[in-house]
């Protein structure tokens, strides 16, 4: 997926504009709190319908005003379609082509896989930021798995409030004959994104990291079996055994809604590690494995985005990045205050977009 | 007590009007429009029909699909129907399904409405529901098969599962439909074409 044509208008603190756009990469400069950011934010927002850094989609509307749309010339798959975001209140409606389009009609022509800063918590963070991942990268290379997700969700919201109305054994039982089918088929997903993606994180990590050693990636259930009925069976017994505590706790203890993805090199837990620059690594090749795996199935290339390149790499590793993103073929939109330190991008392949004061020039 | 304020006739219609699931506060409005603009008598021939409804329709004595009060006799058109196969029940959420299944017509045995699925965030249990009926009519061995047809979404699947566990005991065939059906789909929405493989497909549970 490529973007030929970016505008918008209302969008946070950025001058409405509408820019041409011709290289695959494409660097944002400037000095701090200009809007820098806030342009990745509608590349975001329009590849991914979703929000980079903000809770609400409605936070994305500049201050005092009601309404703000974001729009893009897409090419994809050798097809050009224009895709167009309105936001209003707390609504959003997605457009291609002038006419609103469904969430799987919209996702045939945009994605994007962003790198914040923020992302080294999905190597030293929470294991729900590790599991976020995983299906933020599942649903990119397989849209059905959101599907999954929401099943297990409402299987679990559901089993929650029988345990807070402390309802019969009965249909206590029945529950959880639903939730370990859904948790397993959601684990077995799951497993599988982490199984399809470990050879491509190794490699990458390989070609990025100063040191050697290779990098393995482990989904931790309690839900093990090799088919989703054995996995069912496995969780089906937990729920049993974990019935009395639960019932106490009105808490649901067991189940793929707590399991981890083990991120290791040789054999250490990654989040043992000390150096940031390590960390870095790791996440740019969860980051940059998942554009590969989401290429494979879709045959579409995401867009990337990365925000703050300067304070994130050191510039070893962004010559060795821009590396890994040319083969990729990738269309690429970064963020930094002094663009003079990416000496390394292809000079016919790159523009730089200052942006001052909200103004892009 | 103090007077209630007069009240503006096109706001209170449209204000009504909008307690119906699905109908905003716009799409009321323009209805009451509409009205103003029919012909004499139409608002009340609605409103009739309207107050009439309650009245006029009940729950069958067997099935516990809605149906049309009728003098000496308290079952649906399909209970009392004779040439019906009384041996395989169909059991659906809402009576909306029990349409889907009889317009499909592939189908010429008998239903059961539970009125709902188990649902503990809205607070339905297997007590909301009509279980009980259902398990009256198996108590004499003449059912041989029951076709689970609940919604195949969390609390249709949690429904099914309920009846598959306390019909254990009960020598019935008990089948799940099968998921010919899109996921996230609701019985009453599905094509005919769909119901029928679906209804093919049905598997032991
Ligand atoms: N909804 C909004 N409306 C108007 N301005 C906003 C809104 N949200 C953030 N801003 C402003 O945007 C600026 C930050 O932009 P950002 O893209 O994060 O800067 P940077 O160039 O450092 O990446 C700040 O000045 C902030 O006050
Ligand atoms: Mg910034
Ligand atoms: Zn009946």
């Amino acid at each position: 997926m490529r973007l030929t044509r970016l505008a918008a208008a209302r969008f946070r603190n950025l001058e409405p504009f509408d820019r041409k756009i011709g290289t695959s990469f494409v660097v944002l400069h400037g000095p701090n709190a200009q809007g820098k950011t806030n342009v990745l934010e509608a590349v975001y927002l329009l590849a991914t319908l979703k929000p980079l850094r903000a809770r609400r989609p409605r936070d994305l509307v500049r201050w005092g005003d009601e309404a703000a749309w974001v729009q893009a010339l897409v090419t994809s798959k050798g097809a050009e379609r224009k895709l167009r975001v309105v936001l209003e209140g707390s609504r959003r409606r997605a457009e291609v082509d002038g006419k609103t389009a469904s969430l799987d009609a919209y996702f045939e022509w945009a994605r994007a896989i962003a790198f914040v800063p923020s992302d080294t918590g999905i190597v030293t963070g929470e294991p729900a930021r590790r599991r976020n991942w995983v299906d933020r990268a599942a649903f990119t290379a397989h849209p059905a798995h959101l599907e999954a997700v929401k099943r297990y969700k409402r299987a679990l919201d559901q089993k929650a409030a029988a345990l807070r109305a402390n309802v019969a054994d009965a249909v206590l039982d029945a529950i959880d004959d639903g939730l370990a089918e859904s948790g397993a088929r959601l684990v077995e997903r799951r497993t599988a994104l982490v199984e399809e993606i470990s050879p491509h994180v190794r490699a990458i990590h390989t070609m990025l990291a100063a040191e050697r050693g290779a990098l393995a990636l482990h989904y931790r259930t309690q839900a093990v079996g090799d088919s989703v009925a054995a996995r069912s069976n496995a969780l089906r017994g937990r729920l049993a055994d974990a019935r009395k505590g639960e019932r106490q706790r009105r808490m649901v203890l067991v189940g793929p809604h707590l399991d981890d993805v083990e991120v290791a090199l040789e054999d250490r837990s990654a989040r043992a590690w000390g150096s940031q620059g390590q960390v870095r690594s790791v996440v740019l090749a969860l980051k940059l494995a998942e554009m590969v795996a989401a290429s494979r199935r879709g045959g579409d290339m995401p867009l990337f985005l990365v925000d703050d390149i300067g304070s994130e790499l050191d510039r070893d590793r962004k010559r060795r990045l821009v590396e890994v993103l040319r083969e990729l073929e990738a269309q690429v939109f970064l963020t930094t205050t002094d663009p003079e330190h990416l000496v390394d991008l292809p000079k016919g392949d790159t523009e730089f977009v200052r942006i001052e004061g909200g103004k892009l020039y | 007590m103090a007077e209630a304020p007069p009240q503006d006739p096109i706001r209170r219609a449209a204000r009504q009007l909008a307690r119906f699931p699905g109908i905003g506060e716009k799409t009321a409005t323009r209805l009451v429009y509409w009205l103003l603009r029919a012909p004499q008598g139409t608002a009340a021939e609605m409103a009739e029909a309207l107050v009439a409804l309650k009245d006029g329709v009940r729950e069958c004595s067997v099935c516990c699909d809605l149906t049309a009060v009728r003098p000496n006799e308290t079952r649906c058109a399909v209970c009392a129907n004779g040439s019906r196969d009384t041996r395989t029940i169909v059991v659906v959420e809402h009576p909306q399904d029990v349409g889907a299944f009889e317009k499909s017509g592939e189908f010429r045995g008998l239903y059961h409405v539970l009125h709902g699925a188990i649902s503990p965030l809205d607070g339905v249990g297997p007590d909301t529901l009509r279980i009980r009926p259902l398990l009256e009519r198996l108590r004499d061995g003449h059912v041989q098969e029951l076709v689970l047809a609940t919604d195949p979404d969390v609390e249709g699947d949690a429904t099914a599962l309920y009846l598959a566990r306390l019909l254990a005991g009960i020598p019935v065939k008990v089948t799940r439909l099968a998921h010919g059906l899109p996921v996230g789909a609701e019985i009453e929405y599905a094509d005919a074409a769909s119901l029928a493989r679906a209804l093919e497909n049905r598997r032991p549970v």
